[in-house]
């Protein structure tokens, strides 16, 4: 029998809270971290709004490292990671770290240090660029960042598949773990602020005016967000051994491409369907043991009703029983976190019994017909929680996660 | 490693030496220097000028003409790579339901000129006025996304993006993937673009060879010379499937995948650890997964590129892992034929392995005269050599400290 995997640890670095516990008391309340923007001046631009972490000081969390010579993801996904480790009752200079691996997904790796090489180009010239922004660059200086903040030795990997980033890489690490190649991983997500993902999105016309409501008939489009989402990720028997607190398991995953468009789903949701219908195949468990679906609930027009028809296509009537949120109503779309943050949302919520409502729910869309828990969070007994996301590139993912029996 | 066996039943290959596996293959086995000078961006303001370009590269030959002005070249290298594979396994360029296939694609900066090429153009022209459709093309997956739409790829689509060790790392992805049953066909390897903004980088890093002391530039991995790599691009894939899944469809089976190791050294952000810990680490585990003992190793494809520490980090750790066999076991690098094509490196030495177990012949290392002789790697040739053998080492070790090492057994002893 193959072993089983758990959640011991969670830290979140969100534009509702910083570390677990004020994140969920705020998630909970329905609160909202959409404000303008301070990255940078967005006076050329039509939309004003985003979802910073503001005020985030990455000092009482990089101690090894020297947080002025990292990029901001790498200092989010630093802090996200502490806190998991504290969560989970772990210190890094007590674990065997040769067998702590990391697993990360990211969209855009650390997109500010290329963009203050762009500036220095265009102002002048390659001679006025400075030699450490491109070593910075690359997504793979966030896993190594943190390989050698906490001295973590064991398998180390980046999978930057947009914004389904962070599920690819909870399962793979689950993965890692059942194939004994760590003894635990570090798994999640990170996106910083990035001014290229937030053109691109304005250009795109997918960006919100004023509020994201996924779901709701009359919304705009998504709110461009950041943050770091990381899971602590062990064998229930380790686990259970170190008096390790256990939020839940990972049941398993289900990847599938679209292989349609680069920015939007297949028209039937075939991917979506795909990536459900492989993970419930994965995880051992029948559509209609679902009792949550994180939703990746973007805000757009098209991903909500798309995700809705999969959703009715891969749970069949059952759909319309199992309560569907998306978080990004409060936090916007944290790109390669999102689905990490989301990761984490899920497994509170089987701990808890409590359901994240979807906020700026207003109008029923007749297109959009399954009970999205508008407003207001909701006291659910969560035993199987479904973790949608879907990207650019038409990368599909679904994570299952369960409630341990204790 | 599970009792699922994955196996290699097709290579597609875009390289400085090379296009397709014959031409690629003969290219290593006569020693071809494919470095030259760059034409693919202005230098004249740098001190080096030599890349390993892949030259002569007409995507329209794999692609059509139709739609190829919208893929930028890490896309191009990769949709071409894939017919390639494609064709070489014997699969269908459009994937069904009943043989769904999917991508495992490593690369370490993506497509870089699209990614800065997009900002630079709000910021010239100001964010109302960027192409919105050059935006698809700003995240890391959009060589893989892309060639998915282009060749129907429903399987799992992942892009790994680790440095140097990226397409080591997309190809044990891919190897979990299929052991776990997320796949049963995965196309798995990397790619990597030459452009200026990567190519800048590596030189204000002083990495490059030439940079230092007036010196020609020259790749010369191992070498007392060396004094630093050339970079390289082009892309290069594996078919991978399970054993079983590929004798019933009749494939033909290059080898088999038997063992992947992989380490962290914690050290430094772009610094090899001179102790090479984590290297030695990579190479054990890797042993240690194929229940394999170092002496059953007949060639190390190695991870030297022509780096001062690097390199000897490599050697010494080579003979931490070997021992006395060390200076037994054939060794060569053919990044001093192709460059150093970072998140493309690890498939092109898979694929290089993986030709020479089953021509039993050992590519050269070009440029190799002497190296340090207490290293005692005397299976180090500047000629090609023949020799039977089975089992293959891949080594790529990043200088961000990241390690993989990946084992190969050829195909009738598997």
């Amino acid at each position: 029998m193959a072993e089983r995997i758990v959640v011991t640890g969670i830290g979140v670095v969100t534009p509702i809270g910083i570390g677990k516990t004020g994140f969920w008391q705020n998630v909970i309340a329905g609160k909202s971290g959409i404000a303008p923007i301070q990255s940078f001046d967005t006076s050329a631009y039509d939309v004003h709004l985003g979802a910073e972490v503001k005020g985030f000081d990455s000092t009482p969390y990089v101690r090894t490292l020297k947080a002025e010579q990292l990029g901001r993801c790498s200092q989010l996904a630093i802090a996200a990671t502490r806190l998991a480790l504290e969560d989970a009752d772990l210190n890094p200079n007590e674990l065997g770290n040769a067998r702590v691996g990391i697993a990360l997904g990211t969209t855009m790796g650390e997109p500010q240090e290329l963009e203050k090489m762009d500036e220095q180009w265009l102002e002048g010239g390659l001679d006025q660029i400075q030699s450490e922004l491109i070593p910075r660059y690359p997504c793979n200086v966030i896993a190594s960042n943190l390989a050698i903040e906490f001295a973590f030795r064991g398998p180390n990997i980046m999978i930057p598949t947009a914004c389904s980033a962070g599920n690819y890489a909870i399962g793979y690490a689950a993965d890692l773990l059942k194939r004994k190649r760590a003894d635990m991983m570090i798994a999640g997500g990170a996106d910083c602020f990035s001014r290229i993902a937030f053109t691109g999105f304005a250009r795109l016309g997918a960006i919100a005016p004023e509020r994201c409501q996924p779901f709701d008939k009359n919304r705009k489009g998504i709110m461009v967000g950041e943050g770091a989402g990381i899971l602590v990720l062990e064998s229930l028997q380790r686990a259970m051994r170190r008096g390790a607190p256990i939020y839940a398991e990972v049941l398993g995953y289900g990847l599938a491409c679209d292989a349609y468009h680069m920015t939007g789903s297949h028209p039937d949701g075939l991917g979506i369907i795909g990536a459900m219908n492989k993970a419930f195949r994965h995880s051992g468990i029948a559509p209609e043991a679902v009792s949550y679906i994180s939703a990746h609930g973007t805000g757009t027009l098209t991903n909500d009703r798309i995700e809705t028809i999969a959703i009715k296509k891969a749970l069949d009537k059952h759909a319309y029983q199992v309560p569907v949120s998306s978080i990004k109503s409060m936090i916007g779309h944290t790109m390669g976190a999102a689905s990490a943050i989301e990761a984490a949302v899920c497994a509170l919520s089987i701990h808890h019994g409590l359901i994240p409502p979807t906020i700026n729910y207003k109008e029923k869309d007749p297109e959009c017909d399954l009970d999205y828990v508008p407003n207001e969070a909701r006291a659910h007994r969560v035993d199987i929680a479904l973790n949608n996301s879907s990207a650019f590139g038409g990368n599909n993912a679904a994570l299952v996660l369960g409630k341990v029996a204790s | 490693m599970s009792s699922r066996k994955v196996v290699i039943t097709g290579l597609g290959i875009i390289s400085p030496i090379g296009i397709g596996r014959e031409a690629f293959w003969h290219g290593l086995k006569c020693g071809m220097d494919g470095i030259s000078a760059i034409s693919l961006f202005d230098t004249s303001p740098l001190m080096c000028h030599k890349g390993g370009e892949v030259v002569r590269f007409d995507a329209a030959r794999f692609l059509g003409q139709k739609g190829l002005k919208y893929l930028d070249r890490s896309t191009q290298l990769l949709a071409s790579a894939t017919a390639l594979a494609l064709a070489d396994a014997q699969l269908p360029v459009q994937s069904t339901h009943e043989l769904e296939i999917g991508l495992a694609v490593g690369t370490a900066f993506g497509s870089l000129e699209s990614i800065s090429g997009f900002d630079q153009e709000a910021l010239k022209e100001g964010p109302r006025y960027v192409n919105p459709m050059a935006f698809p093309k700003t995240v890391i997956n959009s060589p893989a996304g892309h060639t998915a739409i282009k060749f129907g790829l429903t399987g799992l689509n992942a892009t790994i993006s680790a440095g140097c060790v990226s397409s080591l790392q997309a190809i044990n992805y891919a190897v979990d993937c299929i052991q776990s049953e997320q796949a049963d066909i995965l196309l798995a390897g990397g790619v990597e673009e030459l452009c200026l903004a990567s190519y800048v980088g590596f030189y204000k890093m002083r990495l490059l060879s030439g940079t230092r002391h007036g010196q020609e530039e020259k790749v010369a991995p191992f070498d007392t010379y060396r004094d630093g790599l050339i970079l390289g691009e082009g892309a290069a894939l594996l078919a991978l499937e399970e054993l079983e899944h590929a004798q019933a469809r009749n494939a033909k089976v290059y080898g088999e995948i038997i063992g992947f190791g992989n380490a962290h050294d914690a050290y430094h952000a772009y610094r090899y650890n001179p102790e090479g810990a984590g290297a030695t680490q990579a190479m054990l585990l890797a042993l240690q997964d194929a229940e394999l003992e170092p002496r059953e190793v007949d060639y190390i494809c190695a991870n030297a590129n022509g780096s001062q520490t690097g390199d000897k980090m490599e050697a010494q750790s080579i003979k931490k892992v070997f021992g006395e066999y060390a200076s037994q076991v054939a060794i060569s690098s053919i990044k001093s034929m192709v460059g150093e094509s970072l998140g493309a490196s690890g498939a092109f030495q898979a694929a290089a392995s993986i030709l020479s177990l089953i021509e039993g012949v050992i590519p050269p290392t070009i440029n190799f005269k002497e190296c340090d002789p207490s290293w005692e790697l005397d299976g180090l040739r500047n000629q090609t050599a023949r020799r039977e053998m089975t089992v293959a080492m891949i080594n790529s070790f990043g200088c961000d400290g990241n390690n993989a090492a990946l084992l190969l057994r050829r195909r009738d002893s598997a």
